[in-house]
């Protein structure tokens, strides 16, 4: 468990880094195809559909860290206000639904980014292959799945020893 | 066969409960609205849109203008625009009564326009402003209470992570709603100006009066490097958008990159700083992205069941004025703002609120500075009061009912800007009806 904890973390941890990179990038790609639009009038083609391809690389192989570091946007008020167990089996009931919700994303948006392979789908205009980028999808939900479990044992083992003491 | 309407209601049960245990806003949505067109349309199709929505609602060309105006407002930081922007208003007005406090909400004005989150301001302005007006003897209320009521401005001066946000959420135009945050974000600082002034010039003891600072220092403070570069920058974002030669992302990219090359210009850039305000921005966006695709999944729920239509014809059918059901919602705002962050508020009812309003006949670049200002008054009033609580971090020295107690005169100023936003609606919409792009 400790080892699989810290291979966790440094893979959620790069590929974060990964996304902040994608973003960065993405910022001298808009500012490019603004100077060469507009000054030098020979605008990037296809630059609209490679921006949008780019958007679900960077969100979602930050997912999982997000996930890890708690920085989801919810609402703790009565959460923080419940005793030890109340709050471990709450955490355990949600944990199960975000993972069974988020396993069956995994799966069939991988059947969707195989199906983009498989196919050589294109995107409308500028005929950009989209596979890789819907592959990050099943990437960074699989990697939440992975989390959500691990965060599921912790608590049901932390319910279980609190039941007994 | 179940009643779609009934999946409808469930699932919003479901939601309420799931998020009241705890749960994140963006699971919560995702799930339940997957599970509930499961019910609706069975595992089949609804298996094929859980495989393709979460890709397709995130590939937007559109949500990319939320990270780059993150960015802006980290690099403009490491830049160190906040100190010269804040620096200047200190030269200028800071001999006046209340002078400090004035500066600093003008600083915080200012800074506004190129920073887009407004807790990061309420700590970078609380650890330079406070400590300075605590020196000169300033009243620790006020000193507290003009950096938190003038840092939650910048959730009204665009770029504003929470107006983006109600622009994705509503699936509005996101160049008219930043452009329409100016003129009620300056006549609020306005006012708090004046508020500032005579609370000084009616009790001295507030705030002892700085020392005048010569002409030539003046003239000085404004020709700063990091004014210059934010008059550049701030001319070409939102010249850029007004006359409509940059779309909204284009322009938040230029910022980005304009703050970018100042800082590095200015020697002010190093690995870390760099390191640290990217995976700032990538947190802040993945972490909106991410309620962005679960609330819009939600929404096709409650727009396939039939929920959406239903409910929008319900509540304007009924016999009240449509002003009673628009304060209705404000209040509903001000309540949840006690339990929710901005972004948790927007993301659970505009799904609902949007199509309402927009059949009542309100403008929704209007009904969104509302919003806009409701959250603001949440960021600085208990339970949650963000902005406090990060002052309170950044300023040990004061305590954090003093802060509250600081706020209270700001409130009330709010509240009269809110209801002059109400009668005269021209206020916000002047400005982006004279744009080039929505003629």
């Amino acid at each position: 468990m400790g080892v699989l904890h810290r291979v966790l973390a440094r893979v959620e941890t790069v590929l974060n880094l990964c996304s902040a990179v994608v973003l960065f990038l993405l910022m001298f790609y808009v500012t490019a195809e603004v100077v060469m639009r507009y000054l030098f009038n020979r605008p990037l083609a296809g630059h609209l559909e490679a921006t949008q391809l780019m958007v679900a690389p960077a969100v979602f192989l930050a997912l999982s860290y997000v996930q890890a570091r708690g920085g989801h946007v919810g609402m703790d008020i009565l959460h923080d206000r419940l005793p030890e167990w109340g709050r471990h089996l709450v955490d355990a009931i949600t944990l199960s639904v975000a993972l069974v919700a988020f396993t069956v994303i995994a799966w069939f948006s991988g059947l969707a980014a195989w199906m983009a392979w498989e196919m050589g789908d294109v995107t409308p205009t500028a005929y950009l292959q989209t596979w890789w980028s819907k592959m990050a999808v099943p990437v960074g939900s699989a990697l939440l799945c992975l989390r959500l479990l691990m965060q599921l044992i912790e608590t049901v083992h932390a319910l279980a020893r609190g039941d007994r003491a | 066969m179940i009643d779609p309407f009934n999946v409808a209601l469930l699932g919003m049960a479901a939601v309420i409960v799931l998020v009241v245990l705890g749960m994140p806003i963006a699971f919560v949505t995702a799930a339940v609205g997957m599970g509930g067109l499961i019910v609706l349309r069975g595992f089949g199709p609804a298996a094929v849109l859980a495989g393709g929505v979460p890709h397709s609602e995130v590939s937007s060309y559109t949500l990319v203008v939320l990270p780059f105006f993150i960015m802006m407002g980290s690099f403009a930081a490491s830049a160190g625009i906040t100190t010269d922007l804040y620096k200047m208003a200190k030269a200028w007005v800071g001999h006046l009564p209340g002078g400090l406090a004035i500066a600093t909400t003008w600083g915080t004005a200012l800074w506004s326009a190129i920073s887009g989150s407004s807790t990061a301001t309420a700590a970078v302005m609380g650890r330079m402003a406070v400590p300075e007006m605590l020196a000169h003897g300033y009243d620790k209320k006020l000193a507290a209470g003009s950096v938190a009521a003038g840092a939650a401005m910048d959730a009204l001066i665009p770029p504003s992570v929470v107006m983006i946000v109600y622009g994705l959420l509503t699936e509005s135009s996101i160049g008219p709603l930043l452009i329409a945050g100016f003129i009620p974000g300056f006549m609020e600082a306005g006012t708090f100006a004046v508020l500032i002034y005579v609370m000084a010039r009616r009790n001295p003891a507030l705030a002892p009066p700085a020392d005048r600072v010569a002409w030539g220092e003046r003239a000085a403070s404004v020709f700063k490097a990091g004014n210059w570069a934010f008059l550049a920058i701030f001319f070409a974002v939102f010249g850029g958008i007004y006359l409509g030669v940059f779309t909204p992302t284009e322009a938040g990219g230029i910022g980005a990159f304009g703050t970018f090359l100042t800082a590095l210009c200015l020697g002010r850039l190093n690995r870390h700083t760099l390191k640290e305000g990217l995976l700032d921005t990538g947190k802040i966006s993945v972490m909106i992205f991410i309620i962005i695709a679960g609330v819009l999944i939600f929404s096709r729920l409650l727009a396939f069941s039939g929920f959406t239509q239903t409910a929008t014809d319900f509540i304007v059918s009924l016999p009240v004025s449509r002003w009673w059901i628009l304060i209705g919602f404000l209040i509903v705002y001000l309540i949840l703002g006690c339990f929710l962050d901005a972004i948790g508020m927007m993301a659970l009812t505009l799904p609902i609120f949007g199509p309402i309003v927009e059949k009542l006949g309100f403008d929704m670049i209007w009904f969104g500075i509302l919003v806009v200002k409701m959250i603001e008054i949440a960021l600085i009033t208990p339970p949650v009061g963000l902005n406090v609580y990060v002052l309170r971090g950044a300023v040990p020295q004061v305590s954090t009912a003093e802060i509250f107690r600081g706020i209270v005169p700001f409130l009330y100023v709010q509240l009269v800007n809110v209801a002059v936003i109400m009668l005269f609606p021209q206020v916000v919409l002047w400005l982006p009806r004279t744009m080039g792009l929505t003629k």
